[in-house]
This record gives structure tokens, C-alpha cells and sequence, in this order.
């Protein structure tokens, strides 16, 4: 709470998205009888405890491993998983409390795309209709105004000719296609707020730039606040304003994009830095290798989650809660030794 | 999971599938339209006559009570009293049971033969004409209705040939001197009567062969494929790579790795096999539960009906739970 | 044009061999279906008037012969068609309209509904079929919609079972979460996100069980549990025809027993090509 309160300073009314302590625990699957005779069913803390929060027109990356809980992070604030706990407003609206029905009129404010755009389409619908369909089910426009608008948005998102691309089928398109497909469809509602799950993991290097300058574009035209999600440092440097770091369910580091860059803290996001390639062969950079794999999240650590791989792990680390220690104004970390 | 704890969980999950076959089949015998009283004493009968026998089956009381008395009287074997012989229901059944058991016994293994060897060398011979052949009878015997192959063999080995008996379970007087296990073919031999022996055997042959050929089609199919999946497997390779014989990597290797997914197969096929039994009994007047299920039908026999499905809902579970439990103890990767 | 799409379509389906069964089962589905639909024009006697001459063996005029009321069998195998279409049709038509929206909806929502009705659905579904179709059949007694009930009661799990575990499958699939993503209602999602990918298993599984409903039609008529005498039907005139066959009258039960043959193995073959073309991954499942 402290922490999104000091990271919006003197903006708040800038806000777009407000999350504060999010968590989203999993029940453990059991077998039968041990479930029947266990009081108390185990947890999985997916997400544990994030604040944070979007301004209008800026980008927050969300950086971690697979398994580090972004994904689920994605999902949860904008209710596609039911969170555990927490408070979510987007654009002003508590999302927490909407009923089934409230929430489905507000989804038109926010929305994901998803890391397969393949797998994000129906493949018996063609994407013209994909796209109009948000539009149908919000009850935007005549029939002949929405069809004219999913036409401009393919135009937007350089699907030329527009109209032909309209009676085509997902199979027909390439994958950097059908990912400006699921982009058309994520702002043909006009949205405030855009979760974007890993969109440029699957494309291919080529196109995941292009792919990456269009949600630049349509984040600058629009206005919108992202949630940019995402293991890729070097990604996120391109679109964000602002990145944090996760780490098994934490954020474990948050800071404007140049800032983290700088001035890494946090000994995990040292070594996510030390891991993005450089082009320059002269650059000698000092590698930091993480020791082991990244526990089960049904066994965590105590302490300092990271501390079974960090190389400067100390005794002290067992017992420190990782709650975000101020850097500076706008940079927050969660090692309090470093 | 240890093997006990695996039965143990078998036998406690199908407690529920048993009840709701037990419900399904009240509700389908007390609820329907069709008045069992009206229907046994036929719409003339006088109210007060129909009031009576109503009373004394019970069908006066509220459904609720009906259904509670019925799955009680099951839980103790009581399975009511036929109207049409007034003998104990569950007695009629044991009596028939061997005759059906024995019936089935022997097509599963027509079946089993016939869908292991044929299955094994179609796949051992994939493409060839003997491949294209076991394909072609699967898909043909799968078309045949039970009845109409036993009818044209009774035609071809009983009218044509006289070679077979077309009907029952024995010829006159034919029959075991003691019966031990009500199962012909084991009682006669257990008696030494080599005559009744033989005569059994050529009483089972035609129904048998009729039921276990139909039943066949399925299991070549999948004998077929689950080989053909093994052939194409590491370890067959390796063992090829070993220099094993063909026929030792067929057999032994290839079938046998084939074998737990032919099992499961084998006890899904045998609800198939029941069904097939009641069409097949009544083909070949064999002296069955299916047959007297159908007869009953006829004179409106309803405690008979109902105990003769109730019977046979019991067999179906009991046989699934004991395939599961071999296919358990044989693979222990299953009970996970 | 067209023509010319049509014979790549033929070359490619002759090119295997599942391509040749669906054509195979294809022509043999329209012979039946010609047969039932232009029965009066095709049989040469009606199929309920005695000829007068009684079990004739197949001749010159009743080149099936006639049975021992004097009924024409070749026009009694011909209308028979009717009565199997029929039955199988609407005992078809009502286990799938029962089957599918239960699957779906109980699919879709999940959770103990979910473990509930799957375990009724199982426990019909592993007793045998024909024996709960006796059942059934001898309480509601003769009739078309009698017999295509206790059918249809059979094959009702049939349907769940493969709808159910396809929308549980897709349900998990990015664009149904995308579909909710953008506001769908459920009956949205259900209807036009889930239910067009779920259906092309379940036309081949619709037309297998024509298939299977034809022969528990044939089966429960044979005991004298189907449709009432003198309807021409395939399984009850078997079951008639059996009573002379020890005086060697065999063209009383080979015929009707072809038709029912034929026609099975019709919508099999028919619908095993189809699965092919449909499914082509899914591979063997029965």
C-alpha cells in the first residue's frame, strides 16, 4: 500500500490501474484420502502481496522467470483468475467488486493479448469477426459503423488490404499476422488499459520487432496504459516507462526503465541484466550465474525467496520479509543488504 | 498406491455406480407408464382384485418408500417372488447363471484367440493382403447382428450339414449326473461321463463361435494397433537390434507390451458381450439368464425382470472391477 | 471448375484407403435411402396384403420369395428401411439433443456438477446398452416412439461423454479465455467459441450411432420388442423367419439380414471416412 502511494506521488489523479497487495494462491492438489483427512489444504502463492500501479499513456513491465507468477499476476487483475485477495481499480473503477455481470459490461475498458495468437483465435471464426465481436457484445455501433471501424483498425495495424483480410481465417495468416489480429481486437473497443501476456514470445525475431514498434504506436495514440509482461529484459526496456521484477510470486525490484538499467539492486535483477546479450564484442561484462533452478513455489524458501540461488545469500537472508526498501524516490528494492 | 488400497478404492467407487444403475432401473420398471398390476392381470380385471395384488407387491405405498423397501431388499438378496413360477427370483437366476457364464467364457475365448492371432499377424504383416483382410472382417463381422450369424449357422452346420445341434443347452437326458459348478462342460468331465462331455461341447460350439466371432471384430482392431504401436517402439528395436527372432520379438516383446491396453479393452467389450448373450440366448434357445430375462417379458414376470437386470448389473461391475484389478496388479503404473 | 475441384476431391479421397469406404458406405447409404424414400415405387407388392401364395422360395415375381402369410419379402425388406431409418433417426436425433447440450453445459461449468453427472452418465454408460434398452422397451411396450425412447436412453451417455471431454479441453483454450476476455457472455462462449469446434466429432460420432441404434433396433425386434406385426420390419422378420428355418426355408432370414448388414456397415464405413476427413489427428477411438 505504502509503496504504490509513494510511486504515484503528486500524480495520483494520473493513475490508471491501482493494484494493491494482490495475491492469488492455488489449493494443492491432493490425493483423496490424504485431502479427506488433512484440515488444512496446502497453498501455492502464486502472486504474493504486489502493489503497483499505471499512468495513463505508460507502460509498466512485468519481468521474471517462467514459473515467477507474472503471467498469473496478468490474468488476476483484470479477473479472468479470481484473485485471492487485493484491491484493483482501472480507470477509477473497483474491479474487486464488480459483479459477474458489471464486469463483463466494464471489460470493454481493459483487455490481454495472449502469447499465442494462434491459440487466442477462433479457428471457426473468420478474424473480421473475431474483431467485430467485442463490438457486438458491448453494443457499439450500427452493423454497417462496425464493420467500417474493425476496417480501420486492420488498417491501423497495417492488415492491407483490409478488406480482404476480413472474410480470411486464422490458418491463413502468418504469426506476426494474426498477433496484429488480436491487437485489432484488443483496442477496437477503445480500452484504457492493455495486458499484454508475453504477445512477442512466439514470434519470430523479425516480426516481434515490427510487432513490438505497433504496440508503441497504438500505446502513444491511444493513450493506454500497459501491463507489459514479458522474461525479456531487453523487450520491455523498448516499450516500458517503468519495469519491475518478479521473483517467485514478489516483486523483488521496481524502477523506471532507464533508472533499473543504471543502477540494478536487486542482486536477481543483476543477474537477469548480466544475462541480455550485447552487440558490442568489445564490452566485457561481468556474468553472474544464479546457482540451481528455481524451487517448486509448494516449497519455498523462508526469508528471501531468492536466497537459495543468490550468490551473495547470507544467514541473515532466512529471516528478512521482502517487503520493497526505498532506493530512491522511484526506485524500490526488495534486499535490504545490497 | 499399494494393491490393497487400489481395490479398496475400486470396489468403494463403483458402490455409487451400482446404486445408480439400481435407481435408473426402479425408475424405469415403477415410474414409466405401465402399470405392472394392469399389465399381469390385464385390463378387465376387477378393482378390487388389482387393489390386492397391488397391496401385496407393495405399490401402494408412497415411491419413496417403494424405492427404499426395493434397494433394501436387494442389500439382502431378496429379489422377490416370481409371479409366473412363484419361486424366489434370486433362486431361478443362480440356476440359470452357469448356463449364461459358460456361454460367455467360451466366446471370450473365441474372441480373444481369434483377435490375438489375426490382430498380431496383421500387424506384424501391415499393408499386406493378410493386414487388408483382418481389416476387411473386422469391419464386416462388426456389421453382423448376432442373431442373424447364429441363424445362418444353425442354416450352413444344423440344416445343411447336420453336422451340429441347432438349439439347447443338451440333447435329452444329456445332462451331468452331479453338478458341481452348473458349468457343463467342467461338471461332465469332473463326472467322467466322456458321452455328456461331448455332448456339451457340441451344443456350446455354434453359440459360442456365433457370439465370440461377432465380439472378435473389436478385438482385432485393437490387438492390431496396440502391436502395430509396440512394433514401432525402442524396445522392439532393440530387441531386433539383439538379434532376437522374429517370431521371439512378435510374441514376446511386441504382444506382450501390448497386452495391459488389450486387457482394458477386453473388460469394456464385456457389457458388449452380455448384450450379445441375451440376443445370442434367445437364438439358440440357450437356457440363460437372457433367455429367461425375454421369456419373463412375455408373461409379464416383473419381479422376474427386475432381478434379472439387477443381476445382471452386479455381473457387469463385479467383471469390471475384477479386469481392473488384474490390469492393476500387472501394470502397477495404472493405480496412479 | 467445380468439376474439376470435385475430381481432385475424389482422387485424393480414392488415393487411401478410408477414402474408398467413405465412398463405398456413401453409395450404399443412398441406396437405403433411395429404397425407404421411393418404397412404393420400388416394391413390386405392398408389404402388409398376403400374395395369396405362401413361402414360395425366391422365383421369377417374388425374387426374394414370400413367407408364411404370403407377404412378399423383397417388399417387406424394402419397407423394412423405413422402420430402421426411422427408428434410428429419431432415437439419433433425441439422444443427441439431450447428449450434447448436457456435455456442454456440464462441461463448461465444471466442478461437482461436473463429478456428478459424469458418474450417472458413466454408470449408463457401462451397462450393457441393449439390456437397458429391453428394459425400457418392455415397460413402454410396442410403438415407434417407444422404441426410439428406450434407444435413445441408451446413446444419451454416448454423447455426453464425447462433448463433455472436448469442451473440457477447449475450455482451457486461449480463445475462450480471449472470448470472456472481451465480455462474452457464457452462452456466447457456449454457443459460438466452444460449440463449432466440438462438432465435427460429434457428426461422426452422430453418424456412427445411427449406426449402432439401427442394430439395437434390429436387436430388440428380433425379441419381439419393437414395432407391432404386421409392420415390416428387418429384426422382427428375422425372428419369424427362424421358425422354418429347419424345413430349409432360407430366404426368410437370409434377406432381411443382408439389408441390416448393408445398411450398418453403410453408416459405418460412411462414418469412419468421415472421421478421417473430420479428425484426421484423432485416429482410432472405437
Amino acid at each position: 500500500m505504502l509503496i504504490t502511494e509513494k510511486l504515484g506521488v503528486g500524480c495520483m489523479a494520473d493513475n490508471v490501474v491501482v493494484v494493491k497487495n494482490l495475491k492469488k494462491y492455488f489449493p494443492l492438489k491432493l490425493p483423496w484420502l490424504e485431502a479427506f483427512l488433512k484440515k488444512e489444504k496446502p497453498m501455492v502463492k502464486a502472486v504474493d502481496d504486489l502493489s503497483f500501479s499505471i499512468k495513463k499513456g505508460e507502460a509498466l513491465g512485468l519481468v521474471g522467470e517462467s514459473g515467477s507468477g507474472k503471467t498469473t499476476v496478468g490474468r488476476s487483475i483484470i479477473r479472468l483468475i479470481e484473485p485471492t485477495d487485493g484491491k484493483i481499480e482501472i480507470g477509477k473503477k473497483n474491479i474487486i467488486n464488480l459483479t459477474e455481470n458489471e464486469l463483463r459490461k466494464e471489460r470493454r475498458n481493459f483487455q490481454i493479448i495472449f502469447q499465442d495468437p494462434m491459440a487466442s483465435l477462433n479457428p471457426y471464426m473468420t478474424i473480421g469477426k473475431s474483431v467485430i465481436h467485442p463490438l457486438e457484445i458491448h453494443n457499439i455501433g450500427t452493423p454497417k459503423e462496425r464493420k467500417e471501424r474493425v476496417l480501420e483498425i486492420f488498417e491501423k495495424v497495417n492488415l492491407i488490404p483490409a478488406k480482404e483480410f476480413f472474410n480470411r481465417y486464422p490458418k491463413q495468416l502468418s504469426g506476426g499476422q494474426r498477433q496484429r489480429v488480436v491487437i485489432a481486437r484488443a483496442i477496437i473497443t477503445n480500452p484504457k488499459f492493455i495486458v499484454s501476456d508475453e504477445a512477442t514470445a512466439m514470434l519470430d525475431v523479425s516480426v516481434r520487432s515490427q510487432v513490438l514498434q505497433l504496440m508503441l504506436e497504438i500505446k502513444k495514440e491511444y493513450d493506454l496504459a500497459f501491463l507489459f509482461i514479458t522474461h525479456d529484459l531487453a523487450s520491455a526496456k523498448y516499450i516500458c516507462e517503468n519495469i519491475a521484477v518478479m521473483y517467485l510470486g514478489k516483486i523483488v525490484e521496481i524502477a523506471p526503465t532507464k533508472e533499473l538499467f543504471e543502477n540494478p539492486h536487486h542482486p536477481y535483477t543483476q543477474i537477469l541484466m548480466s544475462s541480455i546479450p550485447v552487440p558490442d564484442p568489445n564490452f566485457k561484462k561481468k556474468k553472474i550465474i544464479p546457482k540451481g533452478e528455481i524451487p517448486s513455489p509448494t516449497n519455498m524458501p523462508t526469508g528471501c525467496r531468492f536466497r537459495t540461488r543468490c550468490p551473495y545469500a547470507k544467514k541473515e537472508c532466512e529471516d528478512v520479509d521482502m517487503s520493497l526498501q526505498m532506493i530512491n524516490e522511484r526506485h524500490f528494492s526488495a534486499c535490504p543488504f545490497f | 498406491m499399494k494393491l490393497k488400497t487400489y481395490i479398496l478404492t475400486r470396489i468403494l467407487l463403483s458402490i455409487p455406480m451400482i446404486l445408480i444403475i439400481l435407481t435408473i432401473v426402479f425408475f424405469v420398471l415403477r415410474v414409466l407408464p405401465g402399470n405392472p398390476v394392469l399389465a399381469m392381470l390385464g385390463p378387465k380385471a376387477p378393482p378390487e382384485v388389482i387393489h390386492a395384488m397391488e397391496h401385496q407387491m407393495g405399490l401402494d405405498k408412497p415411491i419413496i418408500i417403494q424405492y427404499f423397501v426395493y434397494l433394501s431388499h436387494i442389500a439382502v438378496g431378496n429379489f422377490g417372488i416370481s409371479t409366473y413360477t412363484s419361486l424366489p427370483v434370486l433362486q431361478e437366476l443362480l440356476q440359470k447363471f452357469p448356463a449364461t457364464f459358460e456361454l460367455t467364457l467360451y466366446a471370450m475365448i473365441v474372441a480373444v484367440f481369434i483377435g490375438i492371432f489375426m490382430g498380431t499377424y496383421a500387424a506384424y504383416n501391415f499393408g499386406k493382403p493378410v493386414d487388408i483382410f483382418a481389416r476387411v472382417y473386422s469391419i464386416f463381422v462388426y456389421s453382423f447382428p448376432v442373431f442373424w450369424f447364429g441363424i445362418m449357422l444353425q442354416l450352413i452346420f444344423g440344416v445343411w450339414l447336420h453336422w451340429l445341434p441347432v438349439s439347447g443347452r443338451s440333447a435329452p437326458f444329456m445332462i451331468p449326473d452331479h453338478i458341481y459348478t452348473g458349468i457343463y462342460t467342467i461338471d461332465s468331465l469332473l463326472n467322467g461321463e466322456f458321452e455328456v462331455f461331448i455332448d456339451t461341447v457340441r451344443h456350446l460350439i455354434l453359440p459360442s463361435v456365433t457370439l465370440g466371432i461377432v465380439i472378435s471384430s473389436i478385438f482385432v482392431r485393437m490387438v492390431r494397433s496396440n502391436v502395430l504401436l509396440s512394433l514401432s517402439s525402442q524396445y522392439v528395436t532393440a530387441a531386433r537390434a539383439r538379434g532376437a527372432t522374429e517370431k521371439k520379438v512378435l510374441f514376446k516383446h511386441a504382444l506382450k507390451n501390448a497386452m495391459p491396453p488389450i486387457l482394458t479393452i477386453m473388460g469394456l467389450q464385456f457389457a458388449l458381450l452380455l448384450a450379445g448373450a441375451i440376443l445370442t440366448e434367445t437364438t439358440f434357445s440357450w437356457p440363460g439368464i437372457g433367455n429367461y430375462l425375454i421369456t419373463r417379458i412375455s408373461y409379464r414376470d416383473f419381479p422376474a425382470i427386475q432381478g434379472a437386470i439387477v443381476f445382471f448389473a452386479f455381473f457387469v461391475s463385479i467383471i469390471s472391477i475384477l479386469v481392473d484389478i488384474i490390469n492393476a496388479w500387472i501394470d502397477p503404473r495404472i493405480r496412479y | 471448375m467445380i468439376s474439376e475441384k470435385l475430381g481432385k476431391n475424389i482422387k485424393q479421397l480414392i488415393g487411401d484407403s478410408s477414402g474408398v469406404m467413405f465412398l463405398i458406405g456413401l453409395f450404399l447409404l443412398v441406396i437405403f435411402i433411395i429404397m425407404a424414400v421411393f418404397a412404393p415405387y420400388i416394391a413390386p407388392y405392398s408389404p402388409i396384403k398376403p400374395t395369396g401364395a405362401q413361402l414360395l422360395p425366391p422365383q421369377v415375381g417374388h425374387i426374394m420369395g414370400t413367407d408364411n402369410l404370403g407377404y412378399d419379402v423383397f417388399s417387406r425388406v424394402i419397407y423394412g428401411s423405413r422402420m430402421a431409418f426411422s427408428i434410428a433417426f429419431i432415437a439419433t436425433i433425441i439422444a443427441a439433443a439431450i447428449g450434447i447440450p448436457t456435455g456442454l453445459i456440464v462441461g463448461y461449468v465444471g466442478g461437482k456438477l461436473d463429478s456428478v453427472v459424469t458418474m450417472i452418465m458413466d454408470s449408463i454408460y457401462t451397462f450393457p446398452g441393449l439390456i437397458l434398452a429391453i428394459a425400457i422397451a418392455a415397460m413402454l411396450g410396442q410403438g415407434l416412439i417407444n422404441i426410439s425412447l428406450s434407444i435413445a436412453v441408451v446413446y444419451i451417455p454416448t454423447y455426453y461423454r464425447v462433448i463433455r471431454s472436448q469442451v473440457a479441453t477447449i475450455k482451457s483454450e486461449l480463445y475462450v479465455e480471449g472470448a470472456k476476455a472481451i465480455g462474452a457472455k457464457p452462452k456466447t462462449i457456449l454457443s459460438k467459441y466452444i460449440l463449432p469446434n466440438v462438432l465435427p466429432s460429434t457428426i461422426v460420432v452422430l453418424s456412427m450411432n445411427i449406426a449402432d441404434a439401427i442394430m439395437t433396433e434390429a436387436g430388440l425386434s428380433f425379441l419381439g420388442l419393437g414395432i407391432a406385426p404386421p409392420t415390416p420390419d428387418w429384426g422382427y422378420d428375422l425372428s419369424k423367419g427362424q421358425q422354418f428355418i429347419l424345413q430349409n426355408d432360407w430366404w426368410l432370414v437370409v434377406f432381411p439380414g443382408l439389408a441390416i448388414i448393408l445398411i450398418v456397415l453403410g453408416f459405418s464405413m460412411f462414418s469412419e471416412g468421415l472421421n478421417e476427413y473430420l479428425n484426421p489427428n484423432i485416429g482410432e477411438k472405437r
